[in-house]
């Protein structure tokens, strides 16, 4: 596999948006609301700007070890066992991230779509879904994600515009009112829906111009801001600050409301449901060939796709423990905080500042060295 | 997909020889002759004619040949006739004749266009069995090979699966040589290169590659050719043969490989710098790379006008995937979510379902499997039962089995729209790739509903997405940095929008025309200096008038002068090296 085709900027994006975009949106509303009122919309577009300032500094970090993912350049940075706890702790928060998206997706089509199927069944047809791209190389990750990013976000903002009369945009006032206290504390829990770009830790060295990273990510990330404050900004126009913090998945609320006037489909809830189980294939299945790289990279595998099924049985597993929804939630919260927002946020900046510090990477030559030896 | 490949022994190596020892021709006549006639015992085919050259009777001479496979006349007139009756005529010094009797037959002797030379007699041999006659020469180690290639053969008539509406009506024959001439016809250019190879250790097909050498992309010409020469087979009888040896991937529903009856087709993949794989024995020449959209492309969308092209590029789109989800999403819905259709129109549904005794699922399957079964059943049998057949199955699935109330009118009406739309894709194997996808949908969206049938669709994405052929990926240009390739996928754009060649597939001489130059004066001259060639000519001209930029092999016959010198019109330079009909 390392002979491999490589991926376009373009394709980084396209992975990038389709990545981020999963589970987190639909109760994105409600959390930023329950955090911080009708400015909530502010704090999605704060997590996004903190997104963007570390997605450029994993970028960096990435052109300090070119042809290396974190798994290898993290044992450069913080010695060969750290780097080893490391890369196994990233692998499983990918495992555990991929568990929860599969069992929030279970929950929500079972609510939506198919109420008498067995959460056992969509979870496991999901993982096997999703292990069978997890399977394949990077370059179908990123063809996958060129051709399904404007086939599910394009339809879910069209379908949009017929809800305007239902929008009381009075609902997002007062403005500026939340105290910055509450608004910090609220952030902690926002910037989790923006994991998923953590993976450039991953794909950058896959890239055809890793250099074009921090460009492509900026404008992924942008692009997601963009749909997070849209889809909070409607959530909360038409439901308004009250009746938002009711609702387990606003979201889909929106379009349970929505009527396309004329069409011949009643309900377009049917729908967007269906282009959100789009959404949430590409989120899974990226996550899931993530953990398959991460698990190939450590044992230093030739060929690692056959892991790929085993590692769907253990997620299987782990998706089934929680009890029900709101444990469900109760666990990612606790998995935010503890895995997501380390792996995402802080650890990354750590071995920035730690590789700055040791005066690592190209300045020093000494990426470039190591990585020379190792495959000479 | 390595996956079923680790459970294969290792290749062995080489079973059956490629090339046998090689025989020298012994300078002996009878020995020759021995030889061949031992090989060939029980050929009864093969026509052994002595036969003695020379004023004075004193040469010994042998044709060989095998019946039915060569033109007879010829042989009489040009090679027995000249040898025997003129050279008795000719007053040779019997110094001279016996001091090089077999390049004098050579030289003046024989009087067909085609001679070679050959030493090995085995070697000869084999073009004895494809055609080949051999003038064997006492006293001599060489062996004439004479091209004498003259068996009944299907003339070139309009091609049988690929009809258009407008546009050219010949098609490729079984015979190899009438292809590339078909070829040959269409481009007039020193850089299209016929290069011909032998395939099959015991057949010997000859299989000719064709590719415009200075737009070809040499990394795919290379693989091309390194996937041929690995082909170790005893026989070739078609194209399919050579397809399933050089395709990507051999456990993929989806065809990687195009094939097509049609030399303009072929033509126009060559100029957009495409390799063509010409077997002999078959009229379905092979094109690759091949992308999915390109295989649902067909000739006819250049010759129709651009938007009447469009729409239909859309509708063939639009019919694959409707042939792919239809029945499908009418199971999803009626058993699942009968609550995302309108009130009315489920009710209607549910009215003509009560009284069936299958679910929606069973009775899909049952009516796509008949339909399945009709069309295999039309397609074998001769015309005017085929359609007795469609009558027969029309009549009883449509009317009896409604009126039975074994399936409901609805399914029947679903059936029948995805039947047809299936037979609107352009290319044959892709749309049996989607029916047959079809079933594995149905199925999903059987027991998961909507979600199931995006879960279908979604894996057949990725399938699709993780294909390529010969390095392209099967989805370009969807895929990629190409966008400026689009113009000619979803929909045709504009020729003169279209004036690069698709960067996916040539190698290079990226610009295909010069958009200005066919409106300014070599356009138009091209256009009045009618006589030269000819209305399909002219337009030639000057649409190729512009070539010479990128690369600017100024060798290129049809870059050349049109823009160079500007007065010359781009049509005098395409017509005049043509035969000028």
């Amino acid at each position: 596999m390392n002979d491999q085709e490589k991926i376009t900027s373009n394709q980084l994006m396209a992975i990038m948006l389709s990545t981020i975009i999963g589970i987190g949106i639909l109760t994105l509303p409600r959390t930023v609301t329950e955090a911080a009122g009708p400015d909530g919309w502010m704090l999605v577009l704060a997590g996004g700007v903190v997104a963007i300032i570390l997605s450029v500094v994993i970028s960096r970090l990435g052109l300090m070890f070119p042809g290396k993912t974190v798994v290898e350049y993290s044992g450069d940075i913080i010695t060969k066992p750290l780097g080893f706890i490391f890369s196994l702790g990233f692998f499983t928060y990918y495992v555990l991230f991929c568990a929860f998206e599969a069992r929030v997706f279970a929950e929500v089509t079972k609510q939506f779509l198919l109420d008498r199927t067995p959460s056992e069944a969509i979870i496991i047809t999901m993982l096997l879904g999703a292990a069978y791209l997890a399977r394949q190389d990077i370059a179908t990750v990123g063809r996958v994600g060129e051709m399904l990013v404007p086939v599910f976000i394009l339809p879910s903002i069209l379908f949009l515009l017929p809800g305007i009369p239902e929008m009381d945009l009075t609902n997002l006032l007062p403005f500026m009112r939340t105290s910055p206290g509450k608004l910090l504390t609220g952030f902690g829990t926002i910037v989790t829906s923006y994991l998923g770009f953590e993976a450039l830790l991953l794909f950058q060295p896959f890239m055809a111009r890793p250099r074009d990273a921090a460009k492509a990510m900026t404008v992924a990330l942008s692009a997601i801001i963009l749909i997070y404050v849209l889809a909070v900004v409607t959530a909360v126009a038409m439901f308004g600050v009250v009746e938002i913090q009711q609702l387990i998945w606003p979201t889909f609320s929106v379009y349970r409301v929505i009527e396309i006037p004329g069409a011949f489909i009643e309900n377009i809830h049917g729908v967007v449901m269906a282009l959100w189980v789009v959404a949430v294939y590409t989120t899974l299945a990226v996550f899931f060939f993530a953990a398959v790289t991460i698990l190939g990279r450590i044992l230093a595998l030739k060929e690692y796709s056959f892991t790929a099924l085993p590692l769907a049985l253990l997620i299987y597993f782990l998706a089934l423990v929680p009890n029900n929804v709101s444990q469900v939630y109760n666990y990612l919260d606790a998995f935010s905080l503890y895995l997501g927002i380390p792996f995402g946020f802080v650890l990354p900046a750590v071995l920035y500042i730690i590789a700055r510090v040791r005066g690592m990477g190209k300045e020093g030559g000494n990426g470039r060295e190591k990585q020379a030896k190792k495959s000479g | 997909m390595g996956l079923l490949d680790r459970f294969r022994p290792k290749k062995q190596e080489k079973e059956p020889s490629k090339e046998e020892a090689k025989d020298k021709a012994s300078s002996s006549l009878d020995k020759n002759l021995k030889y061949l006639k031992d090989k060939l015992k029980d050929c009864n085919d093969v026509v052994y004619r002595e036969f003695r050259v020379g004023n004075r009777q004193q040469f010994r001479f042998a044709l060989v040949y095998v019946d039915g496979l060569v033109d007879r006349n010829m042989l009489n007139e040009e090679v027995l006739k000249s040898l025997m009756l003129q050279t008795k005529h000719a007053n040779l010094s019997p110094g001279i004749i016996t001091g090089d009797v077999f390049s004098i037959a050579l030289r003046s002797g024989l009087t067909t266009s085609e001679v070679k030379e050959e030493e090995y007699i085995d070697k000869s041999m084999i073009a004895l069995l494809s055609g080949d006659s051999l003038v064997l020469v006492d006293g001599y180690k060489k062996v004439l090979v004479i091209g004498s290639k003259g068996w009944p053969s299907r003339g070139v008539q309009e091609p049988q699966t690929e009809s258009v509406i407008r546009g050219p009506r010949d098609g490729f024959t079984e015979t190899m040589r009438f292809n590339t001439a078909l070829l040959r016809r269409r481009l007039r250019d020193p850089n299209l290169k016929i290069k011909q190879i032998k395939v099959g250790v015991r057949s010997k097909t000859d299989v000719a590659l064709a590719y415009m050498e200075n737009i070809v992309d040499k990394n795919v010409l290379k693989e091309v050719e390194k996937r041929l020469e690995s082909i170790n087979i005893d026989g070739v009888l078609e194209s399919g043969y050579i397809e399933s040896f050089i395709e990507d991937r051999k456990y993929s529903i989806f065809p990687q490989v195009q094939s097509t009856e049609r030399p303009d087709r072929v033509a126009a993949s060559l100029l957009e710098g495409r390799v063509a794989i010409i077997t002999d024995n078959t009229p379905f020449v092979l094109l690759v790379p091949a992308t999915l959209n390109i295989l649902f492309q067909s000739s006819e969308d250049y010759y129709e006008r651009w938007f009447i092209a469009s729409f239909i590029r859309i509708l063939r789109y639009a019919s694959a995937f409707i042939s792919l989800v239809l029945p499908a999403v009418y199971i999803a819905i009626t058993s699942y979510h009968p609550g995302l259709i309108p009130t009315d129109l489920a009710l209607y549904i549910a009215g003509t379902r009560t009284g069936v005794p299958f679910p929606a699922f069973i009775e899909a399957i049952i009516m796509e499997l008949t339909l399945e079964l009709l069309r295999e059943a039309g397609i074998r049998l001769p015309g005017p039962i085929g359609q007795t057949i469609g009558i027969v199955g029309g009549l009883v699935i449509g009317q009896a089995a409604v009126q039975a109330g074994l399936v409901s009118p609805i399914m029947v009406i679903v059936v029948a729209i995805t039947a047809i739309a299936s037979f609107a894709v352009s290319s044959y194997s892709v749309g049996i790739a989607f029916r047959i996808l079809r079933f594995f949908i149905i199925a999903l969206s059987a027991v998961l509903g909507l979600y199931g049938l995006v879960m279908g669709l979604l894996l057949t994405l990725v399938h699709l997405c993780s294909l390529k052929s010969f390095g392209v990926p099967y989805l370009a240009p969807l895929v990629g940095n190409t966008y400026y390739e689009l113009g000619d996928a979803l929909v045709r754009a504009p020729q003169t929008v279209m004036y690069r060649r698709p960067k996916t597939l040539a190698g290079g001489n990226m610009i295909r025309m010069r958009v200005g130059g066919a409106k300014g004066t070599s356009g138009g001259g091209s256009g009045k200096d009618g006589d030269e060639g000819g209305g399909g000519e002219a337009k030639a001209g000057s649409v190729k008038a512009g070539d010479g930029n990128g690369k600017g092999k100024a060798g290129e016959r049809k870059a050349g002068g049109g823009r160079d010198n500007g007065q010359k019109s781009g049509g005098q330079q395409e017509g005049g090296p043509g035969t000028g009909e």
